[in-house]
């Protein structure tokens, strides 16, 4: 074994070691003063300095040290809240019906009648606004396709230059609309 | 590791040995000086202190380790 290295000393006098690493550590301490002495004063270092009187700490000083670690936070998962809150409010709400002179069993029966009431409502909401997307679809279809051929069009007979300076007109009159419209509603006319 | 320098148990007695450390603590930088005598004079654990920086255990065993080897040195140069 080589020497040992100062970490390793530290390590065996903290007695933070493996009982195998030891075993080898000491072997070499057998035969190799250097290494004894460097222990040896390493451990005097460490009993000479655990003999001294602690220092004297001021008085808010654990106050300090409690405001520096961070403070334990339980973490709760939000499903279980949730549920947790649902089953209160649950329970509060049939303790108060029973009191009033309900039953459970009406209830329950209220409960799932109006459930069934909000998804067939919703079912229909749903039906209607499918329908609506669809006619959408199939008035804008013929529009944006007209468009983009007149478009495929105009880009195949114009001039690549002209219609650079089509955009920069489009786009000036885009932001002169723009901060023309802003303006008169800043004005509140 | 050998280094060929006279070892400090030959130097001084373990008393004197304290007497000595207590001022060459004062040659430590700072942070080192506050480790150390948090671990051999208050006797804190490396995890207790660990949580009060803030910082890995290993960090600080390693800073604990260097003030040692820093008092070592400065205990050697000491007439």
């Amino acid at each position: 074994m080589s020497c040992l290295k100062i970490r390793d000393i530290h390590d065996y006098l903290e007695g933070s070691l493996a009982e195998e690493r030891i075993k080898e550590l000491v072997r070499h301490l057998i035969s190799c003063p250097g290494c004894r002495r460097a222990v040896e004063d390493r451990g005097l270092i460490d009993r000479a300095a655990s003999a001294l009187a602690p220092f004297p700490v001021p008085d808010d000083f654990s106050d300090r040290v409690m405001a520096r670690v961070t403070p334990l936070k339980i973490k709760r998962p939000a499903w279980l809240v949730v549920l947790v809150t649902a089953t209160v409010c649950l329970a509060v709400f049939s303790l108060l019906l029973m009191a009033a002179g309900g039953s459970l069993l009406e209830l329950v029966t209220g409960a799932s009648h109006s459930l069934w009431g909000y998804v067939k409502t919703g079912a229909v909401y749903t039906a209607k606004a499918a329908t609506l997307l669809t006619l959408a679809v199939k008035t804008l279809r013929p529009l944006l396709e007209a468009a983009s051929r007149g478009l495929s069009m105009l880009t195949s007979i114009v001039h690549p230059g002209f219609q650079v300076l089509i955009l920069v007109l489009a786009l000036g009159i885009g932001v002169s609309f723009f901060f023309g419209v802003r303006k008169k509603l800043s004005l509140g006319d | 590791m050998p280094d060929g320098e006279p070892g400090i148990g030959r130097k001084f007695e373990l008393a004197e040995v304290g007497q000595k450390i207590e001022r060459a603590l004062e040659k430590l930088p700072g942070p080192l000086r506050e480790l150390f005598v948090w671990r051999h004079l208050n006797e804190l654990s490396y995890e207790e202190m660990a949580e009060i920086k803030g910082l890995p255990v290993g960090t600080i065993k390693n800073r604990v380790f260097q003030a040692k080897e820093m008092l070592r040195r400065i205990l050697q140069e000491m007439p």
